[in-house]
């Protein structure tokens, strides 16, 4: 064990929990970066899109180097390529599809528009690190434990939160291994095996589209079955702890 | 060995296996090669239903596929959380003595279990299964001993002894022809005809792949595992190849380093076969996962996508072995199961079927397949493998079998390698 393990150990979970709900806190109430980016439009140096992405540029920096200390510089750079694969997709999705349906952004400005899909980039990658580390800094198995040992009303809806905490933890593992499926099957990863079907232009704009939304697709739904697919085992695991805690009583 | 209150149950199909687990215990596991539509289905059915169970008796499980028994990231945890069900205060040198017991090393237990092999998943449910002995009335198990290799079936015989002596029952469900403890291997029937062979050869330079260290959520040390041959860097091979090697030697890992899906830190990996020196394509243990959440057709349609020649090529791949298992079920209806409707492709047996039409339709220069026998009975298997290999060779496409069964591919095989232990890091690849 390495000190720094040790002094993880150490923090007991509520200061764990309390100090990563406050660093979170420009996410959940946009204070104080909001009063920050007033402050820098203030100085008139900067325009309103500028002082916010100064800000957010900054902030981002500062979970980063948080995850960094905590998780270390590999699992830092697989968050952060997820997070700016995932960035990347979701806004040039929506440019496409704001371009495909105008009405989606009906009443918007063309400056409008690029500032809330810079916006929403800027959200996934700082939020999206941050939240791997917030949800794997604490431990399913204890809290599952400590859930079971409360009285009353909050002992069933504890469970319950509990097990939603472990679904989400297990996300990650899900990922990894689709991760090398995808790889296996893919090794361009971004480009499909299969296509060099004489005449066929897969590449041409029509198929790429089918390509890309159908990986997206594929993606998502393999992510949310691989995910429900130990439910029922988890469930029965979780039920026999209470119930041992239960006849301990 | 004698263990009196085993009941010993045997299937011919998965879905049989996978039928009679849901109806002993109460799990239910949603399908996984039908697609979405039927596994939310699933879900929710079991989600209407679980509540309804009136067998209260506890049980431990051993799941088909035994990684998804172990709901905690850690073998640290799932022990832990074991042990807790009958003792407040865990010491942790319990938990080591439980990992020490059933033949795995201290340190796997901050590892996280997603890494471990198969035969080390099926090691620790038998350590969890140990720890959880005062708590519960017996077992449930699937295939216990499918992914371990023979030197280490004694260590299900010792559980099993554990739970006859506190009067728990023990359930087992295998497949037929499964070997287990305390039976005699039948000699397998000889092939009608000879396998063709596609003579390939393998060169390693020293490669080597290192597990980086896990600082985060818990500590794990890095580890490095690195490959070598016992006399030249070439070894000449004739396929179809079995692969052979302990429990958590690394034999999954190097076909994941010939596939591409881990690339060594150092040193290199060659293929050179009639199909070229291009990649291998791989067919993992737990194959289902492999449809990616799709119906087998789904899945098929979805890779060919944009080369609508190759998904012929596949259909036809498919419907060749296809015919002649059919043909082989026909003197043996018990066996007819596995292979399911042709209508609707859904079985196991269909999906790994699929899975190696599709690989054989690119031409790979090897294909691999990790435990071909899992979730299989032991003829179908032999016959899907035999078909696959003819399949394969007429293609002059190779094939390696990963295998703790080496019995189940005798007559089949035309040479063997054994992957051993030299050191702590360092693996020999020997053909013998």
């Amino acid at each position: 064990m390495n000190k720094h393990t040790d002094i993880k150990k150490a923090m007991p979970w509520w200061l764990k929990f309390l100090l990563l709900l406050i660093f979170g806190l420009p996410g959940i109430s946009g204070w104080p970066t909001g009063l920050f980016v007033l402050h820098l439009q203030k100085t008139d140096l900067f325009t309103p899109e500028i002082a916010f992405i100064c800000v957010w540029g900054t902030y981002a920096c500062c979970v980063w180097m948080v995850v960094l200390l905590s998780a270390g510089i590999n699992k830092l750079l697989t968050y952060l390529g997820a997070a700016f694969t995932l960035a990347l997709t979701v806004s040039i999705l929506g440019a496409l599809m704001r371009g495909f349906f105008p009405i989606i952004a009906a009443g918007m400005s063309k400056e409008a528009i690029s500032f809330k899909l810079i916006r929403i980039f800027i959200n996934i990658i700082v939020f999206l690190p941050y939240s791997v580390l917030f949800i794997n800094s604490f431990s399913a198995k204890r809290l599952i434990d400590n859930v079971a040992q409360l009285g009353g009303r909050y002992r069933t809806v504890g469970l319950h939160l509990a097990l939603a905490f472990r679904v989400f933890q297990h996300t990650g593992e899900v990922v990894f291994n689709l991760f090398e499926i995808w790889t296996e099957e893919y090794p361009e990863k971004i480009l499909p095996r299969n296509k060099n079907e004489l005449g066929v232009r897969w590449y041409s704009p029509v198929k790429i589209l089918v390509w890309v939304w159908g990986s997206i697709h594929a993606w998502i739904f393999a992510c949310i079955i691989h995910t429900f697919e130990p439910i029922p085992a988890m469930v029965e695991e979780i039920e026999r702890i209470n119930r041992a805690q239960n006849s301990e009583r | 060995m004698t263990v009196n209150n085993t009941q010993i149950n045997r299937f011919n199909s998965f879905e049989q296996q996978v039928s009679y687990f849901t109806h002993k215990t109460g799990v239910h596991l949603p399908r996984m090669t039908f697609g979405k539509g039927a596994f939310f289905k699933d879900l929710g059915m079991w989600s209407n239903t679980y509540h309804s169970r009136i067998d209260k008796m506890e049980s431990v499980h051993i799941l088909p596929d035994p990684v998804q028994g172990l709901s905690f990231p850690r073998a640290i945890d799932v022990l832990s959380s074991a042990l807790s069900l009958s003792s407040k205060v865990i010491d942790e040198n319990e938990i080591y003595g439980l990992l020490e017991y059933f033949g795995l090393p201290e340190e796997k237990a901050t590892q996280p279990v997603i890494s471990l092999s198969g035969g080390e998943i099926l090691l620790l449910n038998f350590a969890k299964a140990k720890a959880m002995l005062p708590y519960v009335d017996g077992i449930t198990a699937c295939s216990p001993i499918h992914w371990l290799n023979e030197n280490r079936y004694h260590y299900w015989g010792k559980l099993a002894e554990y739970y006859d002596e506190k009067n728990c029952f023990v359930d087992v469900a295998l497949l037929e022809g499964e070997p287990f403890i305390d039976e005699v291997n039948e000699e397998p029937e000889a092939l009608a005809h000879p396998m063709p062979a596609v003579d390939w050869c393998l060169s390693l330079s020293d490669p080597a792949v290192i597990f980086e260290e896990i600082r985060f959520p818990s500590y794990h040390p890095a580890s490095k595992i690195g490959y070598s041959t016992a006399g030249d860097r070439t070894i000449d091979l004739q396929s179809p190849v079995l692969l052979t090697g302990d429990n958590g030697v690394g034999k999954s890992i190097f076909a994941k380093v010939l596939s591409g899906i881990i690339k060594p830190s150092g040193g290199t990996v060659s293929i050179q076969s009639p199909n070229g020196d291009g990649g291998s394509r791989l067919i993992f243990q737990d194959a289902i996962d492999q449809l990616f959440g799709k119906s087998i057709d789904g899945h098929m349609d979805w890779v060919f996508r944009f080369d609508s020649q190759k998904r012929q090529v596949a259909g036809e791949i498919y419907n060749e072995i296809d015919t002649t298992i059919r043909e082989y079920t026909k003197e043996r209806p018990a066996d007819h199961e596995a292979l399911g409707p042709q209508s609707e492709r859904c079985t196991l047996l269909q999906a790994k079927i699929s899975l190696v039409s599709e690989r054989l339709a690119t031409l790979p220069s090897v294909l691999i397949l990790d435990e071909p026998g899992w979730g299989l009975s032991r003829s179908i298997a032999r016959k899907l493998v035999e078909t696959v290999c003819r399949t394969a060779g007429n293609l002059k496409v190779a094939v390696v079998l990963i295998s703790h069964h080496a019995g189940w591919w005798q007559s089949m095989v035309h040479s063997r390698c054994h992957l051993s232990r030299d050191g702590k890091d360092a693996v020999v690849i020997r053909k013998i």
